[in-house]
């Protein structure tokens, strides 16, 4: 059963009163605080017209010309570059590599781009650009230091030197002193490769670097007439090969990894060597005769002319060593001259 | 301000003090005191503004200090609203039950309800309640009716009114901050609502608010406010008495009524004096204990017969298990509740806020703003609920997922 409803207009209640008062019946702290509500309404409105406004001319600005916006910042072309590095690189190298065009704008450059044509060289390890405004670029280089350099030939074109660094990187090597790079021994006898015109690293070379240096702070006269460096049985058994002025061949092992312990034991070789000026040791084993209480070092001594044979045949050059001299060996397929030379461990 | 934080004032403008609490309401759900600002309140007489100047100052200050010791601007304000030119009236209706299957629909609901408030006021007279008593189905009580079957639904509404230019003053003070007034709020519902528990309200309960200039009452019957009045009468006309029983100054009165001021006559000497000031300063005087506490008790007790007798027969003491609660800053003078236990011939006791309000807030004058916050947290909290349900609609739920 449904009833019809017929009501009074509705009763007034106090919301119907006007909430809205004349700033003239308000306190000071009323309108301070009407004022304020006005400004950040303001404010907020400005904003919200500004931001439209901005919105509005960038999607302009992209319908007309997108490159306006895509383009960076113009800015000073660059009249300085500031060069800094722990080698032997010039400002002058720099400048010609990084062949900037001319007025480009220190924002317009491609660090990346720059850093990689640097470091295309090898012979720059690391290299940092940044921008100094207002018109500076400063470089900063980490250089490679050649260990030993290689005598190579690329296609058709006329052989080169080249040189290799201790983490196997080939290079061209610039701005170098024409001393320091002759007093460097040549690589031979190992493998190149190249892949899309680019060397690979040489396996090995931090070895050969640190026999190198060892030799170099240990016995200085001896290492300056090392002339060649032979990788040949590296990956084999091992072995470095230095081929010097003095001695056609000196094996180096790397397995144990005492090079000071080889190049003491070398030192004494050479000197012994020198006391039969008419056997100079032709080749010197490094690599093998550890025993448990010293070191067999073979050594191979110079074939002597027919007539010095004849009259030394009996005279052996290790007779005059301790009891474990080397004895004479006659074989004519074998060096005539065999020897042995013990070093108790306590001596080294 | 974050989106889902409000800081919402509490501001109870009385005869004697303006009172501004600060409440920092939290997504709607909860609520924290974190401002207060007291200020003596001027031009404002039995709870109506006199001189709106003075009275804006006052509130001013109080909100200002409230704010500054709060460090957060007010963004809405609840104001309680007092004062002799209220009144109330108790309308109802009834309608039967439109389904054939007699089950009671919201439109039912709404159609009795619009029926029992759709009482024409006098000019000049507006709303400032509808307070809502149970709905009654075929004569039981049922406190929501909607799909239960019966034939004829009645409620009832007691209507609160006012002068228009004097809420309209109220709210013009609160305006001339620049602050909005969300609700305004009978002062003896928010104190009432504070100082008693939905227990006590529903077991029958009074609560008198004795304030300065005004007296609030409130009866709650059945869980609902049956029935609301405000006496222009308080605690300073016990002040008043003393000051013309005594021949004193109204601030000596004060002082002595703040001192020795009771609810009912203790002292049994006659001879037994007490100083004015007791600084034995000159003008310093000597006044019967007795004479101060039977001026004092005289208008308590007055006061509460006049309450009684507004009430009639609407306040039965068999239906009141729960007592009188007496509160308001007047409700400090001891003996007060014995009073009122012994005008309305039942138990009678001091309000006392719940445990969780801050010890300083736990004065008797404190309870009417801390009732506003808790309205202002509980019409937050239900429109945070209307919100959600509208949110779930039919449509929400489609593209919940999009």
């Amino acid at each position: 059963m449904s009833t019809l409803v017929t009501t009074n207009p509705p009763t007034r209640t106090w919301r119907d009163i006007q909430q809205s008062i004349a700033p003239k019946a308000m306190s000071s702290e009323g309108r301070k605080r009407l004022l304020i509500g006005t400004v950040k309404s303001v404010a907020a409105l400005l904003a919200l017209g500004l931001g439209g406004w901005g919105a509005y001319e960038l999607f302009n600005i992209w319908e007309r010309n997108p490159m306006a916006i895509k383009s960076p910042v113009k800015s000073e072309p660059v009249k300085t570059v500031e060069m800094r590095s722990d080698g032997v690189l010039d400002k002058a190298w720099v400048t010609r590599v990084l062949a900037l065009p001319k007025n480009a704008g220190l924002m317009e450059l491609d660090l990346h781009a720059l850093q990689m044509r640097l470091m295309e060289t090898g012979q720059v390890r690391n290299a940092v650009l940044t921008r100094k405004f207002p018109a500076t670029l400063v470089v900063m280089l980490e250089e490679r230091w050649p260990v030993v350099r290689i005598h190579a030939q690329i296609g058709e074109a006329a052989p080169k030197d080249l040189l290799i660094a201790r983490d196997g990187v080939i290079y061209d090597g610039v701005c170098y002193d024409p001393s320091v790079i002759g007093s460097l021994p040549y690589l031979a006898e190992v493998n190149l490769k190249r892949i899309r015109g680019q060397f690979q690293p040489v396996e090995g070379m931090d070895k050969v670097a640190e026999l190198l240096s060892t030799a170099r702070a240990n016995i200085p006269e001896l290492s300056r007439n090392w002339q060649i460096v032979s990788l040949a049985r590296y990956n084999a058994d091992g072995f470095i090969i230095v081929r010097s002025k003095e001695i056609k061949e000196i094996i180096f092992g790397t397995r144990e990894n005492d090079f000071y312990k080889q190049i003491a034991q070398l030192d004494l070789v050479v000197e012994v060597g020198h006391l039969q000026a008419d056997h100079p040791a032709v080749s010197v084993n490094l690599a093998i005769g550890e025993t448990q209480g010293g070191a067999q070092v073979p050594v191979v001594f110079e074939t002597p002319s027919a007539p010095a044979s004849a009259s030394g045949a009996n005279k052996s050059p290790g007779s005059k060593l301790p009891a474990q001299a080397p004895s004479t060996r006659t074989a004519p397929q074998r060096p005539v001259l065999f020897g042995s030379i013990y070093f108790p461990s306590r001596e080294l | 301000m974050s989106s889902k934080t409000k800081y919402i004032g509490a501001v109870e403008i009385g005869t004697s003090k303006v009172t501004v609490l600060i409440g920092e309401l939290s997504q709607g759900r909860s609520l924290s005191i974190i401002g207060f600002g007291e200020c003596q309140s001027r031009g404002v007489l039995k709870g109506s503004v006199m001189d709106f100047r003075s009275a804006s100052d006052a509130t001013h200050s109080a909100l200002l200090a409230a704010e500054s010791n709060a460090g957060v601007r007010i963004d809405e304000v609840y104001l309680a609203q007092t004062g002799g030119h209220l009144d109330g009236f108790y309308n109802e209706a009834s309608a039967n039950v439109s389904a054939a299957d007699n089950m009671v629909s919201a439109v039912d609901i709404d159609t009795v309800c619009r029926l029992a408030k759709a009482k024409a006021l006098p000019d000049g007279r507006m709303v400032v309640h509808n307070i809502r008593r149970p709905f009654r189905l075929d004569g039981r009580l049922v406190p929501d009716p909607e799909h239960l079957v019966g034939q004829r639904l009645e409620v009832g509404y007691w209507t609160v009114h006012g002068q228009e230019n004097k809420i309209a003053d109220n709210i013009h003070v609160i305006r001339g901050f620049n602050v909005p007034v969300a609700e305004l709020i009978l002062a003896s519902l928010a104190s009432g609502t504070m100082v008693t528990s939905a227990e006590d309200r529903q077991n029958g309960v009074l609560v008198i608010d004795i304030g300065g200039g005004t007296t609030d009452y409130t009866l709650y019957y059945d869980g609902c406010a049956y029935t609301t009045g405000v006496l222009s009468v308080g605690g300073s006309h016990v002040t008043n008495d003393l000051s013309l029983g005594l021949r004193l100054t109204e601030g000596q009165a004060e002082k002595l009524k703040l001192r020795f001021g009771r609810g009912t006559v203790a002292a049994r000497d006659k001879s037994e004096k007490v100083w004015l000031n007791g600084d034995f300063a000159i003008g310093d005087r000597q006044f019967p204990r007795q004479a101060i506490e039977q001026i004092t008790s005289a208008r308590v007790w007055e006061i509460f017969e006049v309450v009684k007798k507004k009430l009639g027969v609407t306040f039965v003491p068999e239906r009141t298990s729960a007592g009188v609660v007496v509160t308001g800053g007047t409700s400090k003078l001891p003996g007060i509740a014995e009073a009122a236990a012994k005008v309305f011939g039942v138990t009678a006791r001091l309000g006392e806020v719940p445990g969780y309000i801050n010890e300083n807030l736990r004065d008797p004058g404190f309870s009417t703003a801390l009732g506003l916050l808790y309205f202002g947290l509980n019409s937050s909290a239900e429109a945070a609920v209307a919100n959600n349900r509208r949110r779930s609609g039919f449509f929400s739920r489609l593209f919940a997922n999009a």
